[in-house]
């Protein structure tokens, strides 16, 4: 399964490892399914999560939040974004993480933020879910 | 001349187009429904973007069992924080099973 993390589902595991985004992003590291991230997502990711109100609120000191976000980068599957639909969605941030989805032949997109994700997802095929949907996902034998 | 588009200043500069890619810009952008500043503008930025994703791809690291294994280490580090609302486990959520 190829999968887009949202930047929603990093800062939710970075908050707690009781949750479903702590979960969804150690089997990211396991490499139970296909990552996929380009260069915008990696600096979003470091851009938003190291942030002072997302750095104070979560687990981590600001160089463990790197090391995480260090390590995402090295296990993920580069997408090259040959073609950007526009307009898509109200963000530019949703924006960088669908045409990944896109370029990269997502499956599926977790995302805390299905308003905006969902709708534009869906169009090109991909389905948008949270977290907590996605592990019930894997549990029933999504791979 | 700098002047303020939202929160970016922009600035113009005298660009010079060949004629034949002056025509085909114009097509294109007029296709797309956004004017001819708006597409070179854009094509810039996605060609600068395409250069800094290139250098990113290159220079990533290998992961290691170690680095992996150290990454999941932190991550999993117990804490008294809980999940943020609606980041709930699903119910019956085996912690085994993940």
């Amino acid at each position: 399964m190829r999968i887009v993390l949202d930047t929603t589902v990093l800062i939710s595991a970075l908050r707690s490892e009781k949750g479903a985004a702590a979960v969804v992003l150690g089997m990211a590291l396991e490499r139970r399914f296909v990552l996929l991230m380009d260069y915008r997502i990696a600096c979003e990711y470091r851009d938003v999560a190291l942030r002072e109100q997302h750095v104070e609120r979560s687990r981590f000191s600001f160089e463990e939040i790197l090391q995480i976000i260090a390590e995402l980068e090295r296990i993920a599957e580069e997408v090259d974004i040959e073609v950007r639909h526009r307009p898509l969605s109200f963000d530019p941030g949703d924006d960088l993480i669908l045409d990944a989805a896109i370029n990269g032949l997502c499956d599926v997109i977790v995302t805390s933020n299905l308003r905006h994700i969902a709708g534009p997802a869906e169009l090109f095929g991909i389905e948008a879910m949270n977290a907590g949907a996605f592990l019930t996902r894997m549990r029933t034998g999504g791979s | 001349m700098e002047r303020q588009q939202g929160n970016i200043a922009v600035e113009a500069i005298p660009l010079y187009l060949g004629q034949g890619v002056r025509e085909k810009a114009e097509q294109v952008s007029a296709q797309e429904g956004v004017s001819l500043v708006e597409f070179v503008s854009a094509a810039v930025t996605e060609k600068l973007d395409r250069l800094e994703h290139f250098n990113w791809a290159r220079n990533r690291k290998t992961p290691t069992p170690e680095s992996i294994a150290a990454a999941l280490q932190l991550l999993r580090r117990p804490s008294s924080y809980p999940p943020d609302p609606e980041d709930e486990l699903p119910e019956g959520w085996n912690p085994r099973s993940s």
